[in-house]
C-alpha cells in the first residue's frame, strides 16, 4: 500500500511545558519519517515555547514565528496561509500542544481510508476516537460513539448524526481539507476536537468517515473562557439553522436537527457549569448554566439542570453526588447507519456509481 | 506635478435588495471623485436585483453574481478578488452616500498618510426614504491616533460599513474581513483591528444615508438570536486581543461594554414581547443576566419579565424603552490626541 504524506500542523502559544510530549509522539510514529512534514507555528509565545521548538529543528520540520497575529480562532487559517508555499500535498492534520498521537495512528488511519475507498466510499475526512487525559494525568477511554466504523454522506440528513449524541465527545480529525479561509469551518474544528463541529464539514464537504478505534490521547479541554466556547458553538448552530433554510440545496438537515443541536449543546453547557463549580469558579458556572437555558429553554425542566441550579444555590452534597454520577455515565455506542465494510454498503455504493447520484438521491436521503 | 487620484473600489454586496438598488447605485455613480470602480456582487437574489443592476452596466458598473448565497463571505470575494482599488468602500445595497464622500475621505488620507480609514457621518433612512436626522457622533471633524479610538469600539460601532473608506494596505495587514466573527466584520471588528495599526479620520458632515427597519440583516439576526451572541463574542475577542497586546484602555471598558450590551438586550426583549415571541424575550432577559448580574434590579428588566410571565406586553412601555435613537448621547469630544481638520483646507 502506498502511504500518503502527512502534514502535521502544531499551533503554539505559551505551551512550553507540554510541547515535548506532542512532538515526541510525532517522532515516535510507526510511519516512514520521509512522509511526515511537521509545521510548528508560534503566535508570539513569551514562555520559551519557540525556543523549545527550535530544539526540534531538522529535516521536514518547519518553524515559523507568526508573532503579531491574533490568538484565537484565526490561528489555523493563518498557519495554513503561512505554509502554503511549502505545500507538498497529502493529508493534513492539526495537533494541539499537549495532545499525543499513538504510534500506530497514521498507519491505521491510512489503512482505514484505503479500505473505505475500496468499499466505494470517497471520504475527505476521518474522525477517529481518542482517549482523554484529565488534569491529574488520568487517561479515560471514551465509549465509542458507534459500534462499528462507518461513514456519513455529505449534503444529506446524515448530518443529524453529529448532533444526536456526543455532546462532549472528543475526536481526532485526520486528512481534511483545511483552508486558509478564516471561516467558522476551518477555524473551529481543531480548537475543540468536538464531534458536533463536524456537522459543518459533513454538510458541505465530501463524505466523512468514522473510525471507532482510538488513535491518540488528548487533554481534557479547558478554553480559559468556557462561556465563550459555548457561545461560538451556539452561533455556529444558529448559522447552520439559517443556512439550511436559505440554501437547502447545499445544507441538508432533517426535522429534528435543530432540536437535537440545542439539546446537546445545552447539556454541554450544564456539564461545563458543573466542572467550573468544582473548580470554585462560581460566576463562570452560573454563566454556563444560564446560557444552557438560552440555548434550549426546555432544559430548565430537566433533572440535571434543576439539580445544578440547586447545587449552585445550596451547595448540598447530595446534589453534587447526583451530578457527578450523572455526568460519569457513558452513552452506549449506537449502531451506525452506514457501516464500512458491510456487503450492503458495497452494494449501495456500486449502485450509486452505476446509476448516478441524482437518480438515487430521493431514495437514499431520508 | 499631477495630484494623486488613486483608484477607489466601491463594493456592493447584494441579496434581494432590488427596491433599493437604484438609489444605492445612483448615489455611487454621482460621486464627485472620478477615479473609481463600482462592483456589485449578487448572491443569487430571487427578486429582480440583477435586472435592476444590469441597467447600470453601461455606466461601468461591474455586475457579478455568486453561484449560491455565500452570505458574508461575499465581502471577501469583493475585497480580495474583484476590487482593484487602493481605497475600499463596502456599501450596503440598501444604503446611499452623498456625492462628496469619497472625495473628502480620500483627501484626508492623501493628506495624512498615517490615517488608514475615515468615517463619514450619517442619517438614517426609513423604508419610504424619509430621513431620521441625528446629531453627529463627535463634535468636530478630526484625525486621531488609532489607539485612542480603540476603546470606543468596546461600547459602540460609531459607523456602519457604508460610512467607512479604508486603505487596502492596512486592510491587508490585519488580514482582511475576519471570518470567525462574520457579523460585524465589516464594521465594528474592522474598525477596531484597523485602529491597532493606523490612525483614524472622521468627517462630521453628513456623508451617508443608512437604511434601517424592515427585513435587513440586523433585524434577522436579532430575531434568530445570532446578534446577541455575536455582539458578546466580539467583546470577548477585543478583550483577548487587548490582553495579548497590552491595550489597557480597551480592557478598562470591558465591564461597561457588557453592561451596555445587557441594556441593548432589554430593547430586543421588548421587541420580542411586542411580537408575542415570549420565548425569544425570555432568552434575551436570561442572557442579560449573564452580562450583568445587576440587571435583575433594573426596573425595566423586572417589568419586561412580568410582561413575559403574564403574557401581556405593554406596548407603550416597550416603545418608550426603545433607545435606538432618542436617548443616545452624541456630539462627543474627539478621542485623546486628536487634531481638528477642516475639509475645505486639505
Amino acid at each position: 500500500m502506498n502511504y500518503s504524506i502527512v502534514n502535521v500542523f502544531v499551533p503554539m502559544y505559551n505551551n512550553c511545558d507540554v510541547l515535548d510530549e506532542t512532538i515526541e509522539s510525532i517522532r515516535a510514529l510507526d510511519y516512514d519519517p520521509e512522509k511526515i512534514f511537521l509545521f510548528l507555528t508560534d503566535f508570539g509565545s513569551t514562555d520559551g515555547t519557540l525556543e523549545k521548538a527550535f530544539t526540534y529543528r531538522g529535516e521536514q520540520t518547519a518553524i515559523l514565528s507568526l508573532a503579531g497575529r491574533r490568538i484565537g480562532r484565526t490561528m489555523i487559517a493563518d498557519m495554513i496561509t503561512a505554509t502554503q508555499f511549502q505545500d507538498v500535498g497529502g493529508r493534513r492534520m492539526v495537533l494541539w500542544p499537549g495532545d499525543v498521537l499513538y504510534p500506530h495512528c497514521f498507519k491505521v488511519a491510512e489503512n482505514y481510508l484505503y479500505r473505505t475507498n475500496r468499499a466505494g466510499v470517497r471520504c475527505s475526512w476521518l474522525a477517529a476516537e481518542v482517549d482523554v487525559r484529565d488534569a491529574r494525568g488520568v487517561v479515560r477511554r471514551q465509549m465509542p460513539l458507534f459500534t462499528k466504523s462507518c461513514y456519513f454522506r455529505a449534503r444529506s440528513t446524515d448530518s443529524s448524526e453529529y448532533v444526536r449524541k456526543g455532546w462532549r465527545h472528543a475526536v481526532l480529525t485526520y486528512a481534511g481539507t483545511y483552508s486558509a479561509e478564516r471561516g467558522k469551518i476551518s477555524t473551529q474544528v481543531n480548537q475543540s476536537y468536538w464531534w458536533q463541529n463536524l456537522t459543518y464539514h459533513g454538510m458541505v464537504q465530501e463524505n466523512l468517515s468514522y473510525l471507532n478505534e482510538s488513535l491518540g490521547c488528548f487533554r481534557e479541554r479547558y478554553y480559559g473562557n468556557e462561556l465563550d466556547e459555548i457561545l461560538f458553538r451556539f452561533e455556529m448552530g444558529l448559522t447552520i439553522f439559517r443556512m439550511s433554510g436559505e440554501v437547502p440545496e447545499v445544507h441538508v438537515t432533517d426535522k429534528g436537527f435543530e432540536a437535537n443541536y440545542r439539546s446537546q449543546l445545552s447539556m454541554y453547557a450544564v456539564w461545563r457549569a458543573f466542572l467550573l463549580l468544582e473548580m470554585v469558579k462560581r460566576k463562570e458556572a452560573e454563566d454556563c448554566l444560564l446560557i444552557a437555558r438560552v440555548i434550549n429553554p426546555d432544559i430548565a425542566s430537566d433533572e440535571c439542570w434543576l439539580r445544578m441550579e440547586r447545587f449552585l444555590e445550596r451547595n448540598e452534597a447530595s446534589d453534587q453526588t447526583w451530578l457527578q454520577e450523572w455526568f460519569a455515565r457513558e452513552e452506549p455506542s449506537d449502531i451506525p447507519k452506514w457501516p464500512i465494510g458491510g456487503s450492503l454498503t458495497n452494494a449501495w455504493q456500486r449502485l450509486r456509481q452505476r446509476f448516478g447520484r441524482a437518480a438515487l438521491s430521493k431514495w437514499g436521503n431520508q | 506635478m499631477r495630484k494623486r487620484a488613486p483608484l477607489v473600489s466601491i463594493m456592493i454586496p447584494n441579496f434581494n435588495h432590488s427596491r433599493y438598488l437604484d438609489e444605492c447605485i445612483q448615489s455611487v455613480l454621482a460621486q464627485t471623485y472620478a477615479n473609481k470602480e463600482i462592483i456589485l456582487l449578487d448572491n443569487q437574489s430571487t427578486d429582480d436585483s440583477m435586472n435592476v443592476a444590469a441597467k447600470y452596466q453601461k455606466d461601468g458598473v461591474r455586475v457579478c453574481c455568486n453561484a449560491y448565497n455565500i452570505l458574508s463571505r461575499t465581502y471577501n470575494v469583493l475585497s480580495e478578488s474583484l476590487a482593484n482599488g487602493e481605497y475600499l468602500l463596502l456599501m450596503g445595497a440598501d444604503d446611499a452616500i452623498l456625492p462628496t464622500f469619497v472625495e473628502n475621505a480620500v483627501a484626508i488620507m492623501e493628506h495624512y498618510p498615517n490615517v488608514g480609514y475615515v468615517h463619514g457621518e450619517r442619517d438614517f433612512m426609513r423604508e419610504d426614504g424619509s430621513l431620521v436626522e441625528l446629531d453627529p457622533f463627535f463634535n468636530c471633524s478630526f484625525v486621531a491616533p488609532g489607539e485612542s479610538v480603540m476603546p470606543i469600539y468596546m461600547v459602540t460601532t460609531i459607523a456602519h460599513p457604508a460610512q467607512g473608506i479604508f486603505r487596502r494596505s492596512v486592510f491587508s495587514r490585519i488580514g482582511g474581513y475576519a471570518m470567525e466573527i462574520d457579523h460585524m466584520n465589516a464594521d465594528k471588528s474592522l474598525w477596531f483591528y484597523l485602529s491597532a495599526v493606523c490612525d483614524y479620520g472622521y468627517i462630521r458632515e453628513k456623508m451617508c444615508r443608512i437604511r434601517f427597519g424592515g427585513d435587513n440583516q440586523t433585524s434577522l439576526t436579532q430575531r434568530n438570536f445570532q446578534h446577541p451572541v455575536l455582539c458578546h463574542l466580539i467583546i470577548n475577542d477585543f478583550v483577548r486581543f487587548a490582553e495579548q497586546y497590552g491595550y489597557s484602555k480597551v480592557l478598562a471598558r470591558k465591564d461597561e461594554a457588557l453592561r451596555r450590551l445587557a441594556k441593548d438586550f432589554l430593547v430586543y426583549a421588548g421587541g420580542m414581547l411586542a411580537n408575542e415571541n415570549y420565548q425569544g424575550a425570555f432568552s434575551y432577559l436570561t442572557y442579560a443576566r449573564i452580562l450583568d448580574r445587576g440587571i435583575v434590579d433594573n426596573e425595566t428588566w423586572r417589568n419586561l419579565l412580568r410582561m413575559h410571565d403574564e403574557k401581556r406586553p405593554d406596548i407603550a412601555f416597550i416603545k418608550a424603552n426603545d433607545t435606538m435613537f432618542a436617548r443616545r448621547t452624541r456630539n462627543f469630544p474627539p478621542p485623546e490626541g486628536f487634531e481638528p481638520i477642516c475639509l475645505g483646507e486639505l
